[in-house]
């Protein structure tokens, strides 16, 4: 399964940086919504993936009984999620207000200010 | 707990709180903001004693014994970026009383700043790896939104611009965490590090490496990683920019070197072959791009390119004098920096505007702002003996004794085009008479933060021993890692 | 004592009538460094060990007689200025700088740690550079500064390096502890170290082929030119060639090169004086000529050449500064300074004339002057030269003798002949104007004819000092006809002949050289100009090219770098152990992964907005999935909470958005793609290297072990985020803050002045 995940995390990034490089700023964050799946995926892979056993400590027991799935980087991206979700949104609100600026979606129109 | 750690973090989180009380009242969140960052720099100052009698300061969050709380541990490095941070926030608290519309200042500008300086203080100060990456996240949401908040067109092309990259720097620095957690089962930079040692992996740890140079680098905007810099400082307010250009990149550069000295040890020639490429690379493009710009701002954010270029000698010598010299020309440069911003908008204000062609007459009117601003611009081009010569003189003299003469002859070469371009400011803006024939306008409490850090300026100048006794000191740390591994690790609470 | 002349030029700023005041002070400080006694010991006092800099004052000889001209020199050139810009405005920056530069140079000629040498030395390029920008409203002037501040400034830090390679080679940075440093010479560091000090020296010296610089310094007012651009600043370049002769003379490659460079520019500025009309100019290029000389002789470094050298030091200083201020006078009584239409002043000006006499003679080298002594000495030592004597010879006669028609053209021919146009306004100028070129005029004469009492002493100390070790200095107006002595007076005979010859002629020399001059002395001023402007022009294409403005190609170079790099690091360390655990698949998954990647591609290739983010929406959901399905369910609530909001954000916002057009060539996408792609595989090589169980896991040990008991929590996870990990979540809410300020603003802040597109 790791391997599984580490072509479809790599598929992910493969396809966030593409559109991340397209000229439109809705592929662009869209790019960096697939980007922050691939990262979440990520760090989830990172601990060795197990099938139905959650990180909560039965009402019969005083510690988590192994194996049980590593709860580390469970708290790691849910912080994540949460940080990105936050971002994702600003971006969103902030790329609505470049077009009602600029008036373009295209981002190479925007180079009139670098030099 | 150790409070004198946690107060460089809560004193703005706590003030970031009230001015968002006192929402409706721009007056009484303008005098939050002073009095915050008056309290920050107080606090700062307190850690940075605390440390300078101890060597070392480690709080654990929580009474979490390290690895498995959050550990904030102040090295002298750490405790010195925070006492420069506070410096910073305090002065552009001040200036931007007298610069910052009140469009803005409805809008949260003040709370903002707050939550970027406790983001920067929370940066410079954790031992924690992911929390690094919060901190990260909280000065670069705060940043983001200062970036773009007024949403004038120029303002928002850089905005995007400056959001894009530094969205792209987070991903991959969360996905180098996320493998990094994956190969050693550990957050906490101490013991990562030690774990790293205990793998003694050095094909993976590189790569790992690689990303995370590619992470904090864009950050620090070195090259070929800083376009965002140079397309968005120039768009924002100057009290904005002017915090920025003290703050951001050095909290890149301060990542840089906690990294590199710290947890990814093993094969440091790696990095130092890396670091010698990227420090000339970044110190000459930088300053070839500031030489042909007309623009004030444009000038400096170019320079400060070619600056963290300088930075980055320290890591790519590694030697204890070439590091010394880091640590003394980032407080050089944060202050120098921020200063010449300040300046820069004080000039547009007299003369109307930050394009050289359109401004001038301000030697003869107001000479007084011409020794203000000839003070930083003669220190970052390294005059003696202002605080940016000796910066240059150590780095210098590192790179001469490490052999290093392509290095050497770079960093000279650059240096006589950062006088060519502050020149030209002089000369346009200073000498020149104004090409209206205006004559211009004085600019009353601006002045106030120019002097204050002009005369900082002068003090590291004059002063350079204990600067530099300091700066010794810190890289001696640096360069022993043991020390700072061993008081993270041991200390309770 | 160097600062006790800063302080003051700060604060002297105010008073308006301060000149002579201010002169009277510096005259002071001029008797205080003639009554104390010389001596080779330094006075240290340390400014910031670790770096090796000290501020040691080494008042010896040469110390003493540079410290004498700076001050003496000094305080005639504030009377001067207060003359010659009588009732300016600027008057009181004119003093705080020139105040400024004299506590520099003293700096400078009495400093005795090479660092501390460096710093004063840069601050008198930075005080030239405002001095002669004092016209700042003329653009001429502006672009002159500049043009010295980055030749001298380019040199100074060639000299920075030199100056730490020497420290390096030499253990120290003191110039007594060099000069007893051993085996200098021969270290590995000397040649290097040796050429970077020259390059510095010869630019602050304006040696050809960094001569230009200084013409074009004509640009300040007369008495800055006078005072730092002939009798100090570019000075400092010989005297630190003095200063350092005991620890790095003596080799073939310091004759060498002194010899050669000085000898060329003393060719170049002694005869490039004749061509220029000009009297400010004819008298720069005849300061470049004397600079030439004097590194020359040091370059011979026998005892006569040294004794040579510091007497022409201080003749050149008196005559020179003499004749500067004449001309300024004269300038500022008929305004003009062309050399060709001035004319019979003398009766106007009688004052000026007696000075502007006494001054030429002494430049000619004519009896009884202190420049004959001078002159004679500098053929002895020439004849005595241990290599190449003819040449040097021949050299010397030439430049001595344009010298001399220099002397004619600047100090003689503008007061006799028939009174020109102008010359019925003229007057003599006020007192502050006159009195200093006729006292360093006396000077001139009264020093000739004393043979150097009371400066006999101290002109053999100086020598002395530059020569490592004392040495007998016989100074004598007439030193008889034998021997050398005897060639010399012949010498001078010849240069006398050919010298009136020289300024008979011309006139048609000017002419004659009209496009000679171009290509001679302008050369490498129009290497200058190709050099800033072509890098300013390269430095603006780089730019455009690097900072586009378009930020995909700044995205893309940023992951090439990052691959590139992870490429070079795998090159370097290629032992990568990638593990493949396939392990058990069921079914369900592989349908979720795809689901994943079908929305993906979905997402990438759609072309329409609202189909690529309900695949974006999709694939969110399969991420939920996974999430779940490997015991993450509070990952799994957050996940579809968070997508849910987000796609419904995106549709909301992106609605008013354009729809799609196609923007960016089939090329592009295919190159995208594929860099994409490497990316992505670079990723999931990381992904299988880094998921290892090699190490032990103590942190999910602990957390598992202590949540309840600790933490009082069943769901670890929850105890993470809200006890172990509780500042990350501080931060976490921090963000969310930011964020909805930024939301809120961007909502309702809009433009002062725009109504939105």
């Amino acid at each position: 399964m790791n391997t599984l995940m580490a072509l479809l995390i790599g598929i992910l990034y493969a396809s966030g940086m593409y559109m991340v490089l397209r000229r439109s700023m809705v592929k662009l964050i869209i790019g960096l919504a697939l980007l922050s799946h691939a990262a979440n995926l990520l760090i989830f892979t990172m601990a060795t993936l197990r099938r139905d056993r959650p990180p909560l400590i039965d009402e019969s027991e005083t510690a988590l009984a192994a194996p049980y799935a590593d709860p580390v980087p469970q708290a790691l991206i849910l912080t994540a999620i949460v940080i990105g979700f936050a971002v994702s949104a600003f971006a969103a609100i902030m790329i609505h207000r470049v077009y009602q600026t600029t008036g373009t979606d295209d981002l190479d129109q925007l180079h009139t200010t670098d030099s | 707990m150790n409070l004198l750690l946690v107060a460089p973090i809560l004193v703005p989180l706590l003030t970031a709180a009230l001015c968002l009380l006192a929402w409706k009242s721009v007056r009484v969140q303008r005098w939050l903001g002073v009095a915050g960052s008056a309290a920050l720099l107080a606090s700062a100052l307190a850690l940075f004693a605390e440390v300078d009698g101890r060597g070392m300061a480690v709080s654990h969050a929580g009474e979490w014994a390290a690895p498995f709380g959050i550990t904030l541990a102040a090295d002298l490095l750490g405790a010195l970026m925070v006492v420069l941070g506070g410096i910073v926030g305090l002065m552009v608290a001040v200036y931007s009383l007298g610069s910052i519309d009140e469009g803005r200042e409805r809008f949260g500008f003040h709370p903002l700043v707050q939550i970027l300086l406790m983001g920067v203080c929370g940066a410079f100060l954790t031992g924690d790896l992911f929390n690094l990456y919060v901190w990260f996240e909280v000065l670069l949401m705060a940043s983001f939104v200062l970036t773009a908040l007024g949403g004038e067109r120029a303002q928002m092309e850089g905005a995007i611009k400056y959001v894009t990259l530094n969205l792209v720097s987070s991903a991959i620095f969360l996905a180098a965490l996320g493998l990094l957690y994956g190969l050693t089962h550990s957050l906490n930079m101490a013991d990562v590090s030690l774990r790293l040692a205990r793998l003694n992996y050095p094909a993976l740890e590189n790569l790992l490496a690689v990303l995370f140079f590619i992470a904090f680098g864009i950050k620090a905007a070195v090259f070929p990683l800083f376009f965002w810099l140079p397309a968005s400082y120039h768009t924002m307010p100057v009290a904005v920019s002017a915090l920025f250009a003290g703050l951001l990149t050095k909290v890149g550069v301060y990542a840089l070197i906690r990294v590199f000295t710290l947890v990814f040890r093993d094969d440091v020639e790696f990095i130092k072959e890396l670091m010698l490429v990227v420090a000339c690379l970044t110190m000459a493009v930088g300053v070839l791009g500031a030489v042909a710009q007309m623009e004030m701002r444009r000038i400096l954010s170019f320079h400060i390119v070619s600056q963290i270029g300088y930075m980055i000698i320290g890591l790519a010598l590694m030697t204890p004098l070439a590091l010394a010299g880091t640590v003394f020309y980032l407080a050089h440069h944060i202050i120098v920096k921020t200063n010449l911003f300040l300046v820069s908008g004080a000039v547009a204000r007299a003369t109307g505007s930050f394009e050289l062609k359109k401004s001038g007459g301000l030697y003869a009117a107001q000479p007084g702002l011409a020794l203000l601003f000839l003070i930083p611009a003669l220190s970052l081009a390294g005059i003696p003996p202002l605080s940016g010569f000796w910066g240059k003189y150590i780095l210098v003299k590192a790179g001469l004794e490490s052999g290093q003469v392509v290095l050497v002859v770079v960093a000279l070469a650059v240096s006589v085009f950062t006088m060519i371009s502050m020149m030209k400011i002089w000369s346009e803006a200073f000498w020149k008479p104004h090409p209206l024939g205006l004559t211009p306008a004085p600019v009353g409490l601006l002045n106030g933060p120019i002097a204050a850090m002009a005369a900082m300026t002068l003090a590291i100048g004059f002063g350079v021993e204990p600067v530099m006794q300091l700066a010794e000191r810190s890289a001696q740390q640096l360069l022993e890692p043991q020390t700072y591994i061993r008081a993270v690790l041991e200390a309770r609470r | 004592m160097v600062l006790a002349v800063i302080a003051p030029a700060l604060h002297r700023v105010a008073p308006e009538q301060a000149g002579r005041v201010l002169a009277l002070a510096v005259a002071a400080l001029f008797t205080l460094f003639a009554l104390t006694p010389h001596e080779a010991a330094p006075l240290v006092y340390a400014w910031a060990p670790s770096l090796d800099l000290h501020v040691s004052l080494l008042f010896d000889g040469l110390g003493k007689l540079m410290a004498l001209i700076v001050s003496g020199i000094g305080s005639l050139i504030l009377l001067y200025a207060n003359g010659y810009l009588h009732g300016d405005a600027r008057l009181p920056r004119l003093y705080a700088a020139l105040l400024a530069f004299m506590g520099a140079m003293l700096g400078v000629v009495l400093g005795g740690n090479l660092l501390f040498i460096f710093v004063c030395w840069e601050l008198t390029s930075v005080t030239s550079f405002i001095l002669i920008g004092f016209d700042h409203d003329r653009p001429a002037a502006r672009a002159a500064a500049l043009q010295a501040l980055l030749v001298t400034g380019a040199g100074g830090l060639c000299l920075l390096a030199g100056v730490i390679l020497l420290g390096v080679a030499g253990g120290s940075y003191e110039l007594v502890e060099l000069a007893a440093a051993p085996g200098l010479r021969e270290h590995g560091l000397y040649v290097p170290a040796l050429l970077l000090v020259l390059a510095g020296a010869f630019t602050k010296s304006a040696q050809v082929p960094f001569h230009f610089w200084l013409p074009g310094a004509m640009e300040a007012p007369t008495p800055i030119s006078a005072y730092l651009h002939s009798a100090t600043m570019v000075k400092a370049g010989v005297v630190l060639l003095a200063r350092l002769n005991p620890a790095l003379g003596g080799t073939e490659l310091w004759f060498g090169m002194l010899c050669g460079f000085g000898g060329a520019t003393m060719l170049v500025g002694n005869l490039g004086s004749l061509f220029q009309t000009d009297l400010k100019r004819v008298l720069a290029y005849s300061t470049v000529g004397m600079l030439g000389t004097l590194v020359l002789l040091i370059g011979i470094g026998t005892q006569a050449a040294l004794a040579a050298c510091v007497t022409m030091l201080l003749a050149h200083a008196l005559y020179k500064g003499a004749l500067f201020m004449v001309a300024g006078g004269v300038d500022h009584a008929v305004h003009t300074r062309d050399a060709t239409v001035l004319s019979g002043l003398g009766r106007a000006m009688p004052i000026t004339w007696a000075a502007a006499t006494l001054a030429a003679l002494s430049c000619m080298g004519v009896l009884p002057l202190l420049g004959f002594i001078a002159k004679e000495k500098s053929y002895v030592a020439a004849l005595g030269a241990p290599e190449l004597a003819p040449w040097i010879v021949a050299a010397s006669l030439a430049a001595n003798a344009a010298a001399f028609a220099m002397a004619a053209i600047v100090g003689v021919r503008p007061f006799l002949g028939r009174p020109m146009e102008q010359s019925e306004h003229a007057h003599e100028g006020s007192f502050d104007l006159w009195l200093g070129p006729l006292l360093l005029g006396v000077c001139s004469l009264g020093l000739g004819v004393a043979a150097g009492w009371p400066f006999a002493g101290l002109l053999e100390a100086a020598a002395g000092s530059v020569y490592g070790s004392e040495f007998e200095v016989a100074l004598k107006l007439w030193a008889g006809t034998e021997g050398v002595y005897g060639q010399a007076l012949l010498l001078s005979g010849a240069t006398v002949a050919i010298g009136a010859l020289l300024f008979a002629l011309r006139a048609p020399l000017r002419s004659l050289a009209g496009g000679l001059r171009f290509a001679a002395a302008l050369a490498p001023q129009r290497v200058y100009q190709l050099l800033y402007e072509g890098s300013l022009g390269a430095a603006a294409l780089l730019t455009r090219r690097v900072q586009n403005g378009l930020l995909n190609s700044y995205l893309r170079t940023v992951v090439l770098a990052l691959v590139g790099i992870s490429l070079w690091s795998l090159w370097r360390q290629p032992h990568l152990m990638v593990s493949f655990n396939v392990g058990e698949i069921r079914t369900y998954e592989i349908g979720i992964v795809a689901l994943i990647l079908v929305s993906c591609l979905v997402a990438v290739r759609s072309e329409s907005r609202m189909a690529a983010i309900v695949a974006l929406g999709v694939a969110g959901l399969g991420v939920t999935l996974l999430f779940a399905l490997f015991s993450g369910p509070d990952l799994a609530m957050t996940q579809i909470m968070v997508e849910t909001l987000t796609v419904l954000l995106f549709v909301l916002v992106f609605y008013h958005l354009p729809q799609y057009a196609r923007l960016s060539s089939s090329f592009e996408r295919v190159r995208d793609l594929l860099v994409s792609l490497i990316f992505g595989g670079l990723m999931t090589l990381l992904v299988l290297a880094s998921s290892t169980d090699i190490l032990d896991a103590p942190l999910s040990e602990f957390y598992a072990q202590n949540s309840l008991v600790k933490g009082h929590g069943r769901n670890v996870v929850n105890v993470i985020l809200v006890d172990f990990r509780a500042l990350d979540t501080l931060g976490e809410i921090t963000v969310l803050a930011a964020a909805a300020i930024g939301v809120v603003a961007m909502l309702r802040l809009k433009p002062a002045r725009k109504e939105g597109a």
